[in-house]
Order: structure tokens, then C-alpha cells, then sequence
């Protein structure tokens, strides 16, 4: 008795217990240095006139100042990166969940079809794929001159302002794979009595998603949603390879005009402004997803 | 014992990020967002790859980087000089890093920041300007054993071609200036003279309406928004002008002149003599290269630099080519069309071995095995003694050198170092681009545009 209350009144470590730091030493290490250090150097940057190669002067806000009220490209990019982020995760997801449906059996030869849906996936943020999407979608790439074979008109899909950002988009759609075997997952983790006790309720099949299937894998598709969005806040290589911000900037998404900034005119501590500005967007859609979570996500073990 | 071992472990935190913000120029790399990581993997994986430079006395083994761009044919002449030259010299080696123009100086001001760039480098003249202004990062070749009595001194004396405040900080590899090369079969075809003397810029409009009229599919020029600005908005603000900003690195350029130079672009788009903004979109900056309507001979000219016709050509090669004349504007204070080299072969200060780099440049500029190998992969040589070994053995081919009469015959002034610089020239593409769409009038869009060009005086 009197053990078990020492136990539970007066937590320690035992010396065994220091050594996990030294394990611990070689992330540490590769933390502060690649991680912390950039972390809190871009937010010293960010009010400070910083050109590569000379020297820092701070300036206090000005820099942010400048981008919101004298940058003619500020507000575009804000609205582009938003709209972006709006298209592709729902997109994705809303994809993801109905192709793992559909995937969701055991018929002979379905686990082949599930790694040709996540294949696209692996490619991640590749260049060469954007590339690829590029000489698809001009204008006389091989969507065009298909149209054209079957006698219908072509469409400028990168070159006119309205579609350029859609057909972006599409690339990022169309590697759902990761989603999709989460949600696969969390699929089949839905107990079948409550799907028999449906069909005893006499509950049709949209009953049975709204009312089964959506709450009990809410807590993955939340995770997924979240997931998505931080991504595609966030994506640059995509917009970059496949349109370089056109056209007219209708594609022209925050990472650009950071890149640009940074890389093209040397202007660090603008760059870096911007690159906090983005994670702030990317923490207020977090902060939001959170807040409505607890009307839709449904947590087995809460009351 | 808990908690001191907190307090050690924050204090080793906040002992090391204090002893980090000590480096300025080496906490650029990484202090890039995580956004940009790709860069800082690019630049992390040259200075990986990067040789070891052993700062040996010559004889023994020295290795060099050598960074340049370029087309197939300039790679593989620029490869085969520096095989010359390590059979010439035994235990030397050069490791060439030949890229594409694509994102190029990006990755070399990247490199030059953190002190990870090649031995020696080929850079735009147009850019070279930013990076003088930003750092020391050149070896000034007058303090070298560089033997330049083959070059012209007023050439190498030029600022855009190498000499900042005396310093010679970088060679010429040639001379190139803007030209128009023609397909003559197209040109005879639609019955237009690209060659004429005295040809004018209206003259150019009316041709663009004749193709358009014989045949809609094709168009008189293969331009993108960054050709028309480089090659006419630029020159023809020049032509009106004089100059677009002066020494002193004040706007002298006037909204009503950039507003004929910017009707003139909207007579482009709207006759039709380019292919509308929408195609153009797919094919940007030296991506015309690749320009799917050029590659089916769909264009009758392509206005390029001197520097870029042989690869241009070489993309339709079923065609006779003859270069076209330049337009000048009546009382034109300047000629505009200005000739100075395509690159600059610098030697950077973070080369363990100069001595060794100098002598490969002299071989590179000064043998004459090496001028024949290298022709003119980057345009009309330097030297008189490399142009004509290329005029005989016949590398030099005859629009080349055709282009570069025409053009040293209009003549003008070099871009000044800020209208060259990547900002000025984005606010130039963003206008044409929005005058190619409709999106602005010319009126607007010059005012606008001179606006912005006001906010990067000096």
C-alpha cells in the first residue's frame, strides 16, 4: 500500500531513464539545427531588410506593412492559395472516400486495382510529373489533339485564366492514393453489427452511410481533411513546373511569390514575411478545423 | 535532478541558437522556409558533390568545377575543349557541370551566397550586375596571368561585358545581339521581304496581317511575353527614349513613350502577327525553344538572339534561313538593338587553384584548336583570331554572321543594370501579359508600369 502511494505521489526518473537522452542526442541535434534554428531565424528576418550577402537591417513591420497594403500581388496570391486549398481538398478526400468504397470488398484480384489507384500517389510532389501534366494539358498537348480528333474544340486549359488553376488542381486530385488507404482502413474498422442492426431497423443504403459509415470513420477523414490542407496550403512545385504563376498570376499561390522574392530578387527578409503569413493562413485553417470538430467527428471512446 | 537536467538541456538550446545567429552569410542557406526546401536540397547536393580542391602546387592533382549553360552542341564542344586541355595537362582534371538555362542563376546565386559555387562560372551579363552588387564573389582576371591582348580593349572594357570599375571581373565568350531569323521558304511563300533595307516596325505589322490573311494557322513571329519584351520593348523604348534609366540610375523613360512602344505590342496581339497570349502561355522564357508551332515550320520568323539562332534553326532544320534586317523608329535616339556577349566566364574567390583556372581560360580563349572546337556555340567569338578560323572552317554559318553585321550596323546601348534586372523585367512581362489577354490598355498599362519603375530607382 504505502509503495503504490509513493508510486503514485512522487513520479522520478531513475538513472536508467537519463540515457534516453543521449539516444534522443542525434534528433536534438538535427532539430535545433534544421529545424529550430531556420524556425526563429525567418521570424528575425521577416522584420528586418535582409539582401543575400549583406547585411541585416531591421526594419520593424515594414515588411509587412509593405505586403499589405503596397504589394500589387499580395492579396491575388492570398485569394489563389485559399481558392487552391479549397479545390484540391475536398477534391481529394471526397475522391478518396468513394473510391475506397469501391474498393472496399474482397473479390479475387482487389488488392492489384487498390495498388494501381495509389500508384499516382508516390509520385508526390515530382517535377517530372508536373512536367508531365504540362505537355498533356497546352495547347497542343495530348488532350487537345484528342479533342481535336473527335471534332471538338480545344480548350486552353493552361492558358486561359479561368482554367489554369482548375487544371492544377487535377494534378493534385489525382494523387488521392494516400487518402485513400487510410480511409480504406478505417473502413473496415467499422463494426458489421452495426450495419446488421441497420438492415434489422430496415435502413436503406444512404442511411447506412450517413448514419453509420460518415461517423465512425470521422475521426481518419478529420485527420485526412487536416492533413490535405496543411499540404496544399503550402504547395509550390505543382503551380511552379506547370504554369510559373500565370497566367496572368491566376495561379500565382503564396510559395511562388516567397520563391520569387527570395531566390529572384534576393530579398530575404521579404520572403520571409511571407513565408510567415503562410503559416499563420495555415494555423487559422487549423485552428478553424479543430473548432468544428467537435460538431461532426464523432470519437468512440467519449460519451 | 529532473528538473536541473531541464535546465542544462535549455540552456544548450539557447547557447547554440545564440552561437548560430553569428554566421550571416552561411545561415542564408539555411534559413530558407520549409516551402523552399527543394533549393536548399539543390544547393546541399553541389556542395555534397562538390570535388575536393586540393591545394596543391601545379603538377599535382588539381581539380577544377567548371558551371556553365547551353544547348547539346555547346555541352558537347565545351566538353571536348576541356578534354583538350586535361590531355594537355596531366593532373588536372575539370569537372564540367553543364545545366539548362532553367532556374540557373537561381541555383548560382544560391551557390555564391554560401560559398559553394563552381571554380569558374558562366553567367548572364544581365545578371552579373545583381551579383557584383551583392558580394565579392569574383577574381578580378588584371591580377591574374590572364592573357587578353587578343580581345578588343574597348569590348572588354564595356561594363556588360566584364568591367566593373576597372576590374576586369569577367571574359566575353562572344558577341551576340538581338536577330530575326527568317525561314525564307515561309517568307517567299507569303510573299514578304524580311531582308529589305530600312525595314520599319509597321512594315513588320503588315507582313504579320498577309501570313494571317493566306493562312490562319500560321503567324509572321514565334515570340513569348519575355521575347517581346527583351527584344522589342525594350529596344523600341530605347529607340525613343535614349536610354530607360540613366547612370545615375534615374527613370528617364516617359510614360508617353512606353505607351507607343506598348500600342505597338497590342497591334501585335491584335493583328494577330504572334500567337495569341493563351498558346503563349505554354511556352515561357527560352521555352520557345520548343515551341510546338516552330518545330512544324508554322512561323515564318523567329526573333532571337544571334546567340540562339543555330539552336532555333536547328529545331526546324527543313528550311533555308537568312537573317532579317532591325527596324529603327524615325529620329530614334538610339539604335536600340544592342550587341554585347551572350555570357561571361568568371573565375569565382572561392577557387583554391587561380592559377590553374586562369590557364585553362587561356586555352579556352587563346588556342586555336580550342577556338575551332568551340565555333560558335556561344555566337560570334571574341577575338578576331577565333572569328576567322570559325569563318573558314566554316562554323560560323553564314546567318550568324549575317545576323551580327546587321546587328553591329543598327547598334545601341546595353541594357543599364537596372531595366536588365529580374524585377524591372518582371513588371515589363506582367504588363505585356496583360496587354496579350485585354486585361489593360496600353495607356494603363504603361502608367502602371512606369509607376513601378519609379520604385526601383535609386
Amino acid at each position: 500500500m504505502t509503495i503504490q502511494k509513493t508510486a503514485i505521489q512522487e513520479p522520478h526518473y531513475s538513472k536508467r531513464d537519463y540515457k534516453a537522452f543521449w539516444y534522443l542526442l542525434p534528433w536534438i541535434i538535427g532539430f535545433i539545427v534544421l529545424q529550430l534554428y531556420p524556425f526563429i531565424m525567418s521570424f528575425v528576418y521577416s522584420f528586418c531588410d535582409y539582401t543575400v550577402g549583406s547585411n541585416l537591417n531591421f526594419i520593424g513591420l515594414d515588411n509587412y506593412k509593405e505586403l499589405f497594403t503596397h504589394d500589387r500581388e499580395f492579396w491575388n496570391s492570398l485569394k489563389v492559395t485559399v481558392l487552391f486549398a479549397l479545390y484540391t481538398v475536398p477534391g481529394k478526400v471526397i475522391l478518396a472516400l468513394l473510391v475506397a468504397m469501391f474498393l472496399n470488398r474482397n473479390i479475387k484480384g482487389i488488392n492489384l486495382v487498390r495498388t494501381l489507384y495509389y500508384i499516382p500517389s508516390l509520385f508526390g510532389g515530382s517535377v517530372a510529373i508536373a512536367l508531365l501534366w504540362r505537355l498533356m494539358f497546352m495547347n497542343n498537348g495530348v488532350f487537345n489533339t484528342m479533342m481535336t480528333k473527335l471534332g471538338l474544340p480545344n480548350i486552353s486549359f493552361l492558358g486561359d485564366t479561368k482554367m489554369a488553376l482548375p487544371t492544377i488542381c487535377l494534378l493534385e486530385i489525382w494523387q488521392f492514393g494516400s487518402s485513400m488507404v487510410m480511409l480504406l482502413a478505417a473502413l473496415k474498422n467499422v463494426p458489421k453489427e452495426l450495419y446488421e442492426a441497420a438492415d434489422v431497423d430496415g435502413g436503406g443504403k444512404w442511411a447506412k452511410f450517413w448514419h453509420i459509415t460518415l461517423p465512425q470513420i470521422s475521426p481518419i477523414l478529420f485527420f485526412a481533411i487536416l492533413n490535405q490542407m496543411i499540404q496544399e496550403l503550402q504547395n509550390f512545385t505543382s503551380p511552379y513546373t506547370i504554369t510559373g504563376g500565370g497566367p496572368l498570376k491566376s495561379t500565382n499561390v503564396l510559395g511562388i511569390m516567397l520563391y520569387k522574392q527570395g531566390f529572384g530578387y534576393f530579398k530575404m527578409g521579404y520572403a520571409s514575411a511571407i513565408s510567415w503569413i503562410e503559416f499563420v493562413l495555415i494555423l487559422a485553417f487549423t485552428l478553424f478545423l479543430f473548432g468544428t470538430s467537435k460538431f461532426w467527428v464523432h470519437y468512440a471512446d467519449e460519451t | 535532478m529532473k528538473r536541473l537536467t531541464a535546465i542544462a538541456l535549455t540552456a544548450t538550446m539557447a547557447v547554440s541558437l545564440l552561437a548560430g545567429c553569428g554566421s550571416s552569410t552561411s545561415g542564408t542557406a539555411a534559413t530558407v522556409s520549409s516551402d523552399t526546401a527543394d533549393s536548399v536540397a539543390a544547393s546541399a547536393e553541389t556542395s555534397a558533390s562538390a570535388s575536393s580542391d586540393t591545394a596543391a602546387p601545379s603538377g599535382e592533382a588539381v581539380t577544377l568545377r567548371f558551371a556553365w549553360w547551353g544547348g547539346d552542341e555547346r555541352n558537347a564542344a565545351t566538353q571536348e575543349v576541356i578534354q583538350q586541355f586535361e590531355d594537355a595537362h596531366p593532373g588536372v582534371t575539370i569537372e564540367g557541370e553543364p545545366g539548362s538555362s532553367d532556374g540557373y542563376h537561381d541555383k548560382l546565386a544560391t551557390q555564391l551566397a554560401s560559398g559553394t559555387a563552381a571554380d569558374i562560372v558562366q553567367i548572364d551579363p544581365e545578371t552579373m550586375p545583381t551579383f557584383v552588387s551583392t558580394g565579392d564573389y569574383f577574381v578580378d582576371l588584371n591580377t591574374t596571368a590572364m592573357d587578353m591582348s587578343l580581345f578588343d580593349k574597348d569590348y572588354i572594357g564595356e561594363q556588360i561585358n566584364g568591367n566593373y570599375d576597372g576590374k576586369q571581373l569577367g571574359l566575353p565568350t562572344g558577341i551576340a545581339g538581338p536577330a530575326v531569323l527568317v525561314n525564307k521558304d515561309n517568307a517567299d511563300k507569303f510573299g514578304i521581304d524580311m531582308a529589305k533595307e530600312g525595314i520599319t516596325w509597321d512594315d513588320w505589322i503588315e507582313y504579320g496581317k498577309k501570313v494571317q490573311e493566306q493562312d490562319p494557322e500560321s503567324y509572321l513571329f514565334c515570340m513569348n511575353k519575355e521575347y517581346i519584351v527583351n527584344l522589342f520593348v525594350l529596344t523600341m523604348s530605347k529607340q525613343y527614349s535614349g536610354k530607360v534609366f540613366d547612370d545615375q540610375g534615374k527613370l528617364v523613360l516617359t510614360a508617353e513613350d512606353l505607351t507607343k512602344v506598348f500600342d505597338y505590342v497590342k497591334e501585335l496581339y491584335d493583328n494577330n502577327v504572334v500567337a495569341p497570349a493563351s498558346y503563349q502561355a505554354s511556352y515561357t522564357g527560352d521555352d520557345i525553344q520548343s515551341d510546338a508551332n516552330w518545330l512544324a515550320g508554322k512561323y515564318v520568323a523567329a526573333p532571337c538572339y544571334i546567340s540562339t539562332e543555330d539552336v532555333m534553326a536547328a529545331g526546324y532544320p527543313d528550311a533555308n534561313y537568312i537573317a532579317g534586317t532591325l527596324p529603327v523608329v524615325d529620329n530614334a535616339k538610339d539604335g536600340g538593338f544592342a550587341s554585347n556577349t551572350p555570357q561571361l566566364l568568371s573565375i569565382t574567390n572561392t577557387c583554391k587553384n587561380v592559377d590553374t583556372a586562369v590557364e585553362f581560360l587561356n586555352y579556352f580563349y587563346n588556342d586555336k584548336t580550342a577556338e575551332e572546337t568551340l565555333g560558335a556555340t556561344r555566337s560570334v567569338p571574341p577575338t578576331e583570331q577565333a572569328r576567322s578560323i570559325c569563318t573558314e572552317n566554316g562554323s560560323l554559318t553564314q546567318v550568324v554572321s549575317d545576323s551580327a553585321d546587321i546587328a553591329v550596323a543598327v547598334g545601341g546601348t546595353p541594357n543599364d543594370s537596372i531595366s536588365s534586372s529580374e524585377e524591372a523585367k518582371t513588371i515589363l512581362y506582367d504588363a505585356v501579359e496583360s496587354i496579350g489577354y485585354g486585361e489593360s490598355t496600353p495607356e494603363d498599362a504603361a502608367a502602371d508600369v512606369i509607376d513601378q519603375l519609379q520604385g526601383l530607382q535609386k
